[in-house]
């Protein structure tokens, strides 16, 4: 098992918002974990990330107890994270938050480049850019693209497809399976679109209210008429 | 005309030495967000350490510049780790009681060690002169804006082209974006307020020579220092030399028609106008690299 979670506690402040959530991904695999708004999912990865203290639990990450390390030691790890908001470094070319992705791997910065940039072409094309100049989409794309630059084991996506276009976001899906497929990295993915979240993962997590409520796999939850109710909109 | 010539090319002069004695004080702001009402006297302290180094083992300001700015250097990260990491977590307002309390302990023990008499240094090319078409140009002052300049470019590589220097801008810029990627933002603090440290002490080598100075002026330099980061904006180079060089403009013309006392009142009611018509500056950006 590449990463155990179990009985996972945090909020902010006195607002519990994870109650005692457990989620395993293995090596290789892609978990979608989907929900609706204010279900805890980017609190979840904001705690995986170490963004966030938890309250209690344990987070196991490729047999090491990671949930008192720093951020910066976990994307040492192999964990990174493209979070809600994208966190890019606005005023920087695109190039430089490549690079700025290389951090824990900078002897390698050059490889890495040459990696993301045959995944995203449009990054390459726009490398000298501001990133703040960038789309919505290719923003997205850079926020990947910089997590990858720290050749992770575990990459994990928040919002994959909030705010962007139908075309961008399947182009977007493309990439990641593409991804998947060369490097064999294990993926969580974060995403309102249920439907999309289903299709590209292996498995999936729904979180209702800051818990767990139901999991399986991804085409046996696509075929749950509960699943079709709530989160498809199909009658 | 040759008048106004003269006094644009000392404008020029003193601006760029302005603009890398606020520099510090801007990337400070700009990365860490705090504002270091100490900063002033951190200057000082520098003119004083070269002072003695040149009153008593004879070594030429220029030379010792690089020993201000590693006394400077770890002094920063000092006064870092034990007295701002501990507050700065809290309201913005307990960093400025701390900064002010430290300015107000270096002025004094300044003043305890030399006394409040007006110290110069007097290097043997302090009066020196020449002239250049109509204009009369000091030999100080085009060393010293020669060596402004040669440091705020390094300043600007440093920032630019070095892994320390992309830290912290992306500090500056993002500081949950800059942990996403692995930096440790608190190492990245300590850096900063070295650097900013070091630079106000080599700073204060230049500003001894340009002029003489009490334990006491240091509030003055600390807004001007001031003035020049909200000026050009927060943060960048750029934006350092764009304020330096209108405070420089605004006291020398201020000084040659009004007289050198109206010039740190000019100074002040630049700053009021900013404050009240431009908070974000000329330029307009906020932080090292903002657009």
């Amino acid at each position: 098992m590449l990463l155990e979670v179990s009985d996972l506690n945090a909020g902010y402040g006195d607002v519990q918002v994870l109650k005692s959530v457990s989620v395993n991904v293995r090596e290789g695999e892609v978990v979608a974990i989907f929900g609706s708004n204010g279900s805890g999912k980017s609190t979840f990865l904001k705690v995986l990330a170490g963004l966030l203290k938890p309250w209690g639990g344990t987070i196991r990450f490729r047999g090491r107890n990671v949930e008192d390390l720093p951020p910066e030691e976990r994307v040492r790890m192999g964990m990174a994270l493209a979070a809600e908001g994208r966190r890019l470094f606005l005023g920087m070319s695109v190039e430089e938050n490549l690079m700025m992705g290389s951090w824990t791997d900078r002897g390698r910065v050059k490889e890495n480049l040459e990696r993301v940039y045959t995944y995203f072409p449009e990054l390459y094309e726009k490398r000298k850019d501001l990133a703040g100049d960038l789309s919505g989409g290719q923003q997205q794309m850079l926020s990947i693209g910089r997590a990858l630059m720290s050749n992770p084991v575990l990459l994990m996506i928040d919002e994959l497809s909030l705010g962007l276009a139908p075309a961008v976001v399947s182009r977007l899906a493309e990439i990641l399976l593409r991804i998947r497929e060369e490097e064999g990295i294990s993926m969580i993915v974060v995403e309102q679109e249920v439907s999309l979240a289903l299709e590209i993962s292996d498995r999936a997590y729904v979180f209702d209210l800051g818990e767990v409520v139901d999991e399986g796999r991804s085409e046996d939850l696509l075929r749950r008429d509960s699943i079709k109710k709530t989160y498809l909109s199909v009658l | 005309m040759d008048i106004l010539l003269q006094l644009a090319v000392e404008s020029l002069l003193l601006g760029t030495f302005y603009a890398f004695m606020s520099l510090g004080f801007s990337l400070t702001w700009g990365v860490l967000n705090i504002i270091n009402l100490a900063y002033g006297s951190y200057i000082i302290l520098g003119a004083y350490i070269s002072y003695t180094l040149y009153t008593y083992a004879g070594i030429d300001p220029i030379l010792s510049l690089p020993l201000s700015f590693l006394i400077g250097f770890f002094k920063g990260i000092l006064v870092q780790r034990l007295l701002i990491d501990r507050v700065m977590t809290l309201e913005p307002f307990m960093v400025l009681i701390l900064t002010f309390g430290l300015d107000i302990v270096i002025a004094n023990a300044l003043n305890l060690i030399f006394r409040a008499d007006i110290r110069s240094i007097d290097v043997p090319y302090a009066e020196r002169s020449f002239l250049l078409g109509p204009l009369i140009i000091t030999e100080v002052k085009l060393l010293v804006f020669a060596l402004s300049l040669v440091l705020t470019a390094l300043v600007y590589i440093l920032l630019q082209k070095t892994w320390t220097g992309r830290s912290i801008r992306a500090v500056a810029l993002d500081r949950e974006g800059a942990r996403l990627v692995g930096i440790d933002p608190s190492r990245v603090f300590l850096i900063t307020s070295g650097l900013g440290t070091g630079i106000a002490l080599a700073s204060g080598n230049l500003y001894g020579v340009l002029q003489g100075f009490t334990p006491f002026d240091g509030g003055m330099l600390t807004v001007k220092a001031f003035l020049v980061s909200i000026v050009g904006g927060l943060g960048r180079v750029e934006s350092a030399l764009a304020g330096g060089l209108f405070l420089g403009v605004l006291e020398v013309f201020t000084g040659f028609y009004l007289g050198e006392g109206w010039k740190f009142f000019a100074s002040l009611i630049a700053m009021f106008l900013f404050l009240l018509l431009r908070p974000r500056g000329l330029m307009g950006g906020k932080y090292y690299g903002e657009t």
